[in-house]
């Protein structure tokens, strides 16, 4: 199995492997590349992976509403973690004009600052293209390669704005989810189920107004598994209705208490250090005492079962033939839809590759 | 404007950089946007960037193309660097390096012999910078 994947690489791809092991970063760069124009990353992750890297917990997802100043936060931290002496690779992943497929990838300019000559640090921008699944299967892949590569810390950044971005979060082993004061009362982010998968919560721009409500209803949120309306919205006619969220519900909860809440001003470096140990201490956590619903392998099995499955329908949905003549038998009462379901079941079970 | 259909899913990947202590930004901006527009994969590097920021972002965005703008004056000292840079990467033959801005014929003359492949002048169409690209990334392709 694999000898059959590696020699699915050409000779080129072969030597492009050998300076990857070598440690030259245009090769890391090619590779990346391959592997985000649609290449199957198997052959790739089979030659490139070292056992039991990948699956060390190391990848930071992130995330959180646009204009939460997640690049700036990035461009703090990438300095405060090369002084702990880690090694850092940045992901951006920057959503895709669904018009063109064009995309302007900005997010370097605040995170470039510190990187000269220093090999310690990478930084790569991904346009999210393609398809949602598409998208995070080639994600994954791209952080499975950055830690073969060598780097301890892979931060994963995307904008939190829809279920797209969110799926992205697939490849996160610790997910940090940035919010900021005054953005919007009613907190969509609830909404999003943003909050849910957040492993730790930075209050950016903390030294704007409405920075203590905001933290107030965070931690009352998740120091009681309820949502606690924001000031504005205690006259609304929704607010008496406690709306249920479980936040880090226990099963999938990596601490032993509530996440970590902190205050961090971007722009000027303020919380960094705090926010740094409690990532780090997560970190920690997660590789020695593991939860099992959170273990990065567990996670692509998921993830991997997840895609399978959407890939499947897919093919399944092409067959107009097959469907409609399902659909006929319902109609006519010749079978349940219950029946035609399991009988697409049998189908889907037998389309492969 | 055209969207670029390469072979293989592979997008064209273009960095924009301005050079030396420049800071108008506004043209870089639109360029930026018109080739998003023309279905490519912008990476935008801002202001005041050095040559060794430039190249480095190159490299590690994995880009074709390389579009630098200056408009101070200074580009008989950053370009040359950025070349020579690029030279020691053994990125020249991979990535081609256009200027626009206020760059004087005589020497763009020069620069172009020195390896940059393009000079955009102000005034260039959108049209004509996108097509130009897709043309080249599809000579580079084949």
């Amino acid at each position: 199995m694999m000898d059959n994947q590696t020699s699915n690489l050409s000779d080129q791809d072969l030597t492009l492997v050998e300076q990857f092991r070598q440690g030259s970063r245009r090769a890391l760069a090619r590779v990346i590349s391959r592997i985000d124009n649609g290449e199957d990353p198997g052959p790739w992750l089979e030659a490139l992976e070292k056992p039991g890297v990948s699956t060390t917990p190391r990848v930071i997802g992130i995330t959180g509403p646009p204009g939460a100043g997640k690049s700036s936060l990035i461009g703090c931290m990438i300095p405060a973690i090369r002084k702990r002496n880690l090694s850092v690779a940045v992901l951006a992943v920057d959503p895709e004009s669904p018009f063109t497929g064009g995309a302007i990838l900005g997010d370097r300019i605040r995170m470039g600052r510190h990187t000269l000559d220093d090999s310690g640090v990478y930084i790569r921008s991904l346009s999210s293209r393609g398809s949602a699944g598409g998208l995070s299967r080639s994600t994954r892949s791209v952080c499975r390669i950055l830690a073969a590569f060598g780097f301890d810390l892979i931060l994963l950044e995307t904008v939190g704005a829809g279920q797209a971005e969110l799926s992205v979060m697939d490849a996160a082993d610790l997910v940090l989810l940035v919010l900021v004061p005054g953005t919007g009362d009613s907190i969509q982010w609830e909404k999003a189920g943003q909050v849910e998968i957040a492993d730790v919560f930075a209050l950016n721009k903390a030294d704007l107004p409405g920075i203590d409500a905001l933290e107030s209803a965070l931690r009352s949120a998740i120091d009681t598994g309820f949502f606690a309306p924001c000031p504005s919205e205690r006259d609304s006619p929704e607010a008496h209705k406690p709306k249920r969220i479980t936040l880090s519900s226990a099963k999938h909860s990596i601490w032993d208490g509530p996440p970590p809440v902190v205050r961090t001003i971007g722009n000027e470096g303020v919380g960094i250090e705090a926010l740094l140990d409690k990532l780090q201490a997560g970190l920690k956590l997660m590789t020695e005492n593991p939860n099992p619903w959170r273990s990065p392998v567990r996670r692509r099995l998921r993830a991997g079962l997840e895609e399978e499955f959407e890939r499947r329908m897919r093919v399944m949905n092409h067959d107009q033939e097959r469907m409609e003549a399902l659909a006929e038998q319902v109609r006519s009462g010749a079978c349940s839809l219950e029946q035609a379901i399991d009988q697409a079941w049998d189908v889907l079970h037998k389309i492969n590759a | 404007m055209t969207v670029t259909e390469a072979p293989s899913g592979q997008k064209i990947r273009i960095l924009l950089a301005k050079l030396g202590l420049d800071g108008h930004d506004r043209g870089i901006k639109v360029v930026a946007r018109a080739l998003r527009d023309a279905g490519m994969e912008v990476i935008y590097t801002g202001l005041r960037q050095t040559p060794e920021a430039v190249v480095r972002a190159a490299a590690e965005e994995d880009v074709q193309f390389i579009g630098i703008s200056l408009l101070s004056g200074a580009h008989m000292t950053l370009v040359p660097k950025v070349l020579e840079l690029m030279k020691k990467e053994g990125l020249d033959k991979e990535i081609d390096v256009f200027l626009g801005g206020i760059i004087p014929n005589e020497d763009a003359e020069v620069l172009m012999q020195q390896g940059v492949v393009k000079v955009f002048g102000p005034g260039t169409p959108l049209e004509q910078t996108a097509e130009f690209i897709q043309d080249r990334f599809k000579t580079k392709a084949a």
